[in-house]
């Protein structure tokens, strides 16, 4: 056999890791412009100051902290308690407390690939801008990014541990209501201590003189947590204190060692003995509902009966997951709380261009919240057809039906949180002319470009024989959508940019807000929808024609 | 009625199934033999519609599988080698599921639905999810799900895998009755004494290759020249 047929390396894969490798590769060196530009742009376009600044890096590393950590108990949850090779490893010769460990590392590196690429190039660029020599990033890299993420990721499984270990006295549904509620709870605590609008009209009260150390605006509380400890790292580097530095980074290094310790002894105690509690919890699932419901498979239906069961199949494999409804109510609990905050938010601002700033970040957030949705729920949609694709796949009903369900479905939640996005972020806005409809215009468009994009490159990339969706939705060619969403979200703020600081600047002048500004963007960003959404489906359906 | 018509299967330069053609008429119980990885699954699958050839034609009841899919798929039924179910459903979800698949009308289906779940003794499982499924049973709702449509022809990999000796009775009554009810049955196996108590005609393929394809009283007649045990046929002709 040559070579080449052993390698199994044929120009189709070659072709798609360089695509792959592109996109990473544009991702990574627009993550290193973004930085450097926002820097530049807050400080010195706006003159936050150096204190607000790394004020709002820690309030970005707080969500992300909170990402990591509870998207790391769903997907734990899924891989140590749920899954087919630890029941065959629990027969080997392995220590529980070796599975747990490998487990657990497998989990964090499988799922931190991106944030890897996305630290390193935003540091680069940060560092770029306040000319910081090399083994700044480095140091970065090795002595800051890695055990943050260590920390969120383990402080996650000991409560995982900490769950399943109750869950042998008390109902798990109600220990999961519990924990998201604490989640929630947290969440809005911090936004409530920390606002941002606050610390920003504290600070520019000395406007110009930003760039002194307002440390006395910290609550103590906040001091507390390993987000604000890297920002302080990130400030005093720049500033020159390395003695403050090290005592930081000593600080974080500690509690990341503190929390895996505990971590791997919680688990070498509790692994085998909550894994057996998750049988039971297996085994006590309740059965189908009872007789009467129009959603049993069995109940009649108006609809096509393809439709119809395909509908009710989606309905009963999703509510019956775990790992699918309980991550979706905490994302939808995240977007509430966004929602509530923005809403009532008052935004004391005259500049247009500090407006156009905070107008384009709540637009950048609502569509990074429904790329972040559809990444998850949509992409792994056809992988979780799972091995029993068979019974589509030979059955009289053509594949496209199937993929088009599929993307229907979940479209209109999302358009209906898209539209609740778009609604409450609009409010500091609502006296501008236009805004809220190119709010509107926006999220439509990006709803259905990225539910059309994760649905058709998930298709593409199916993985049939991954259960786990948030592995599927962790995977190199989720990854690769979600950067190329991450493009289209930068395309629609740099449509809209123009626009709407000359809506905003017009308004501050009492001009004539002329509404072809927006009408030309409006056109762009549906054509843009209708090409890429074409395209995805495209791909998406004809992937679905390959052999399984 | 089957008809494979020099049906070829590339993997790349390997070729998986190599010029492969039978015809199988109505009402015929066929057996498909061969050892591990003869190209037996792979026929399959491009039958059920689960691969395309690479060349060649396959037919089912007068419809071809990649010219006209919906229609090839409405008369058969399939039971996989491996019986993967969605996990979330129970047993009676996913025979209502497949039941809807192939358009059966709802009242039908129950009652289709219960006598098969009588039939094959699946009894309380049945309102059990599938993940609580052992291998057996996960092989006995994929065998119901077959034949819940009732089609004209039934495609089967390996359907004894997994299964206790009272299953693999029942599914042998089952099928026997519906080669005797006139529907064809074409069934890859390994196991020599299904053939023999089952099958009409058997073909035996061996890396890609048909090379035997005769009744079973002919097979019986080969069987005479060796030790008389089917066995030794068999590990003869695949030598």
């Amino acid at each position: 056999m040559s070579w080449s047929a052993a390698s199994s390396i044929t120009m189709q894969v070659v072709a798609r890791e360089t695509v792959g490798m592109l996109v990473f590769g544009v991702f990574g060196i627009g993550a290193f412009f973004a930085a450097r530009f926002t820097t530049f742009f807050l400080l010195h376009t706006l003159g936050i100051g150096m204190f607000l600044l790394h004020r709002f890096i820690a309030m970005v590393l707080f969500v992300l902290f909170l990402s990591i950590n509870v998207g790391n108990i769903v997907v734990s949850f899924s891989t140590m308690y749920r899954s087919d090779e630890v029941q065959f490893l629990l027969t080997t010769p392995v220590s529980h407390g070796t599975l747990f460990a490998i487990k657990f590392l497998d989990n964090f590196f499988y799922s931190s690939g991106t944030l890897f690429l996305a630290g390193f190039s935003l540091f680069l660029g940060y560092g770029e801008y306040f000319q910081l020599p090399w083994h700044f990033h480095l140091f970065m890299m090795l002595g800051v990014l890695v055990p943050f993420m260590l920390i969120a990721a383990s402080t996650a499984v000991l409560m995982l541990l900490g769950m399943m270990a109750a869950a042998s006295r008390f109902r798990f549904r109600t220990i999961i209501i519990a924990v998201m509620v604490m989640y929630a709870l947290q969440l809005y605590l911090y936004f409530a201590v920390t606002n941002p609008v606050d610390l920003a009209n504290e600070v520019m009260k000395f406007y110009p003189n930003v760039n002194q150390y307002f440390g006395y605006l910290d609550a103590p509380a906040v001091r507390l947590l390993p987000n604000f400890w890297v920002s302080q790292i990130l400030y005093f580097y720049t500033t020159g204190n390395t003695v403050v530095v090290a005592q930081y980074t000593a600080l974080l290094i500690g509690v990341c060692v503190l929390m895996c310790s505990l971590m791997f002894l919680a688990g070498k105690q509790l692994y085998y003995g909550t894994w057996i509690t998750s049988l039971s919890l297996k085994a006590s699932a309740p059965e189908e509902p009872k007789p009467g419901g129009v959603l049993r498979l069995a109940s009649p239906s108006w609809l096509p009966s393809q439709t119809e069961v395909l509908l009710k199949r989606e309905f009963w494999q999703f509510v019956r997951d775990p790992a699918q409804w309980i991550h979706f109510l905490v994302m939808v609990g995240l977007v509430m709380v966004f929602v509530i905050s923005i809403g009532a938010l008052e935004f004391r601002l005259s500049d247009p261009m500090l407006k156009t700033t905070v107008y384009l970040s709540l637009l950048a957030f609502n569509i990074f919240l429904i790329a972040s949705i559809t990444l998850r729920f949509l992409f792994p949609q056809m992988s979780l057809e799972g091995k029993a694709y068979w019974s589509i796949r030979s059955a009289p009903i053509s594949p496209a039906s199937v993929y088009w369900i599929k993307g229907l479905l979940p479209l209109l939640p999302l358009l209906v949180i898209g539209g609740a996005l778009a609604l409450f972020s609009s409010e500091p806005f609502r006296d501008i002319p236009f805004l809220g409809a190119a709010n509107g215009v926006s999220i439509f468009c990006s709803t259905v470009t990225l539910v059309s994009l994760n649905l058709g490159m998930g298709s593409y990339f199916a993985n049939f024989t991954e259960k786990n969706p948030i592995r599927i939705a962790s995977s190199h060619g989720a990854t690769l959508t979600f950067l190329v969403g991450v493009g289209y979200l930068l395309f629609v703020g740099i449509s809209f940019f123009f626009p709407v600081y000359l809506t905003l600047k017009a308004v501050s002048i009492d001009a004539y807000v002329r509404p072809q500004w927006m009408l030309y963007v409006f056109a762009a960003n549906v054509v843009v929808m209708i090409l890429l959404s074409t395209l995805a489906h495209v791909i998406g359906t004809r992937s679905l024609q390959r052999d399984f | 009625m089957l008809i494979l018509d020099h049906v070829v299967k590339k993997f790349g330069s390997y070729a998986a199934v190599d010029d492969l053609s039978l015809t199988i008429p109505a009402g015929e119980f066929f057996g498909f033999l061969g050892p591990n990885g003869a190209g037996k699954t792979t026929t399959i699958k491009m039958m059920t519609g689960l691969f395309a050839p690479t060349s060649g034609s396959i037919s089912i009841n007068g419809f071809d599988i990649l010219k006209n899919p919906i229609e090839a798929k409405t008369s058969f039924g399939y039971i996989p080698d491996q019986p993967f179910l969605y996990d979330k459903l129970t047993g009676r979800e996913f025979l209502y599921y497949i039941g809807g698949l192939f358009k059966i009308p709802k009242a039908k289906l129950t009652q289709t639905i219960d006598a098969l779940i009588d039939q094959f003794e699946i009894g309380s499982w049945v309102n059990k999810r599938a993940e609580d499924y052992s291998q057996g049973m996960r092989q006995r709702i994929t065998i119901a799900a077959a034949f819940v449509h009732e089609p004209a022809t039934i495609i089967i990999d390996e359907p004894m895998i997994g299964l206790d000796p009272r299953s693999a009775r029942l599914t042998k009554d089952a099928l026997k009755q519906k080669s005797k009810d006139g529907v064809s049955i074409f069934m890859s196996t390994h196991s020599l004494e299904i053939v023999d108590e089952l099958c009409d005609r058997v073909g035996i393929i061996k890396e890609g290759r048909l090379i035997y394809l005769d009744t079973r009283d002919n097979l019986h007649s080969v069987k005479a020249q060796y030790d008389g045990k089917l066995e030794s046929v068999f590990l003869e002709l695949t030598r």
